[in-house]
């Protein structure tokens, strides 16, 4: 275990230095409650959590890439602006891309969060939790979560693409207006829980693996059951 | 110097030990603690049984086994101390999650050092996550609440074998705060390999109460209660194993769904073991 914690160290110590001898920045921190990670800064490296505090901004521009270690979680929590264009796209992906980085959660946000021409890779979870905002020409790609939606007012997807996710999107507890949206090749392509409610076109939803649309009140119905998922895990985090 | 310092504890352990033949007293070292080894494991059962017989039973069972290090980070004036638990390594296991999951568990746990500062009674202030950016969600396994559920209370005065103290323990959570009222009994002293151990029993009861801000809320229908025993190792001021049982009933309501989960039978045990 000692070997491993060295091991883990040494690694992270190596990106670090590989990091800095490529040019790349560690992410920044808050100046004047504004986080901006800007194209000629980039790429950015982010080994661990960083949390964007209710009193800050994050603001990505055109063009950035961070590449995440495995350990890295973005928690956002202030106004969010993460605005790629069509041809500069901002990229959030784990710096070896066969380790997976835990993911974007945007928790709690006073302001609507603006996200555009955005891809995010190889993430184990991607959350909006009690948060309102749009997701414009965003890729979820490769992540074991696409997008985590759970009791919110309403997110809106625009021209958005889920790719090779293994849960593409779940909703709990809120509204997605989706348009133009594809949930296509990935696993489980729509999970609606409890108090989930999607629309949009959901003939793209289309061509996933395992099932395109499940819902959970008609999966517990089929079997018998009562417990969903959420009261299960309530429990356990409860103890 | 660390040699002479753990002399001279020692000696104050023992003395503090020896202050009349049949009292004796406990305390944590918090001057000089060794680095120690700590084990836990935890297994949670949750069995809800079959609606008149309209649903099928229903259960879940997880289990989740901690290996970490506790070092002391400060000694302070007034007697307390810091100290840091490192998680080494970690290994879970749900009947509800996936593959995936358990792994995505397993490495977040392992970002989970905390610190806290403790009395020689073994009281916990400040505990605190070390990376604020990887505090625990609600969706989230919490090792820090894990530890202080079974962390002992010592009574602070020298006790005779059969004496009983109680002490309330606070424990914060996302939302709210949970009492946890302990009741220790001091059963039996004796000496182990070279030490002297205090068979402690300890008893405990909480109330689960709701987190208002969470939309699946679970409350407990009375006390849940437990039941365990401590090895205090006296000669070092340490924990040398504890071992608690927990069991009772939780309504759950799920506010989204609109449905109440009622009756769901939980036992838990947790087993921390320290080598040092």
């Amino acid at each position: 275990m000692f070997l491993r914690g060295i091991s883990h160290a040494f690694c992270g110590l190596l990106l670090l230095a590989v990091s800095l001898a490529a040019g790349e920045m560690p992410f920044p921190h808050p100046e004047n409650g504004v986080v901006r990670l800007t194209e000629k800064d980039s790429p950015y490296v982010l080994e661990q959590g960083v949390v964007v505090s209710a009193s800050d901004t994050l603001i990505v521009e055109p063009g950035v890439t961070v590449l995440m270690g495995e350990y890295a979680k973005i928690t956002l929590r202030g106004s969010v602006h993460i605005v790629g264009s069509e041809s500069k796209p901002v990229v959030f992906r784990s710096a070896d891309s066969s380790e997976s980085w835990n993911g974007v959660h945007i928790v709690s946000t006073n302001r609507p969060f603006e996200v555009k021409n955005f891809v995010v890779e190889n993430a184990f979870r991607n959350t909006v939790f009690r948060s309102r905002g749009i997701f414009e020409n965003v890729k979820f790609v490769n992540n074991y979560y696409g997008l985590w939606v759970d009791d919110v007012p309403e997110v809106f997807l625009a021209r958005c693409d889920f790719v090779r996710n293994r849960f593409a999107l779940s909703i709990r507890a809120g509204k997605v207006m989706s348009d133009d949206t594809k949930i296509s090749s990935n696993v489980y392509g729509l999970y609606l829980e409890a108090g989930g409610d999607f629309k949009g076109d959901k003939s793209l939803i289309k061509d996933n693996l395992e099932s395109d649309i499940r819902k959970e009140s008609d999966e517990l119905a089929g079997s018998g059951k009562r417990v969903s998922r959420s009261v299960w895990h309530r429990i356990e985090t409860g103890f | 110097m660390n040699l002479l310092k753990f002399c001279a504890s020692s000696a104050a352990l023992l003395f503090l030990c020896s202050c009349d033949s049949n009292d004796v007293s406990l305390a944590f070292n918090t001057e000089n603690a060794p680095v120690q080894k700590y084990f836990l494991e935890s297994s949670l059962d949750a069995m809800l049984p079959s609606d008149s017989g309209v649903t099928v039973p229903e259960a879940m069972e997880t289990h989740l086994k901690v290996q970490a290090t506790l070092s002391e980070l400060v000694a302070y004036d007034n007697g307390s101390g810091r100290f840091e638990m490192k998680i080494d390594s970690v290994e879970y296991k749900s009947d509800k999650r996936t593959v995936e999951d358990y792994l995505y568990i397993q490495k977040y746990l392992l970002t989970q050092h905390f610190q806290y500062k403790m009395a020689p009674d073994g009281s916990v202030s400040e505990p605190a996550v070390e990376d604020v950016a990887l505090q625990p969600g609600t969706e989230e396994l919490n090792l820090l609440k894990l530890f202080m559920k079974v962390q002992p209370i010592l009574p602070g005065n020298p006790v005779k074998v059969g004496e009983t103290w109680e002490r309330p323990v606070e424990i914060p959570e996302n939302g709210k705060t949970t009492t946890v009222y302990k009741s220790f009994t001091l059963q039996e002293v004796y000496m182990h390999d070279g030490a002297q151990m205090a068979k402690i029993g300890m008893n405990v009861k909480y109330k689960e109460v709701v987190d208002s801000t969470a939309n699946v809320q679970m409350e407990s229908k009375g006390f849940i209660v437990g039941e365990g025993s401590i090895l205090f190792d006296m000669t070092h001021g340490v924990i040398s194993s504890v071992s608690l049982d927990l069991t009772g009933h939780v309504n759950v309501n799920d506010l989204v769904a609109g449905s109440v989960i009622p009756d769901m039978h939980i036992l838990q045990k947790i087993k921390l073991r320290s080598e040092f």
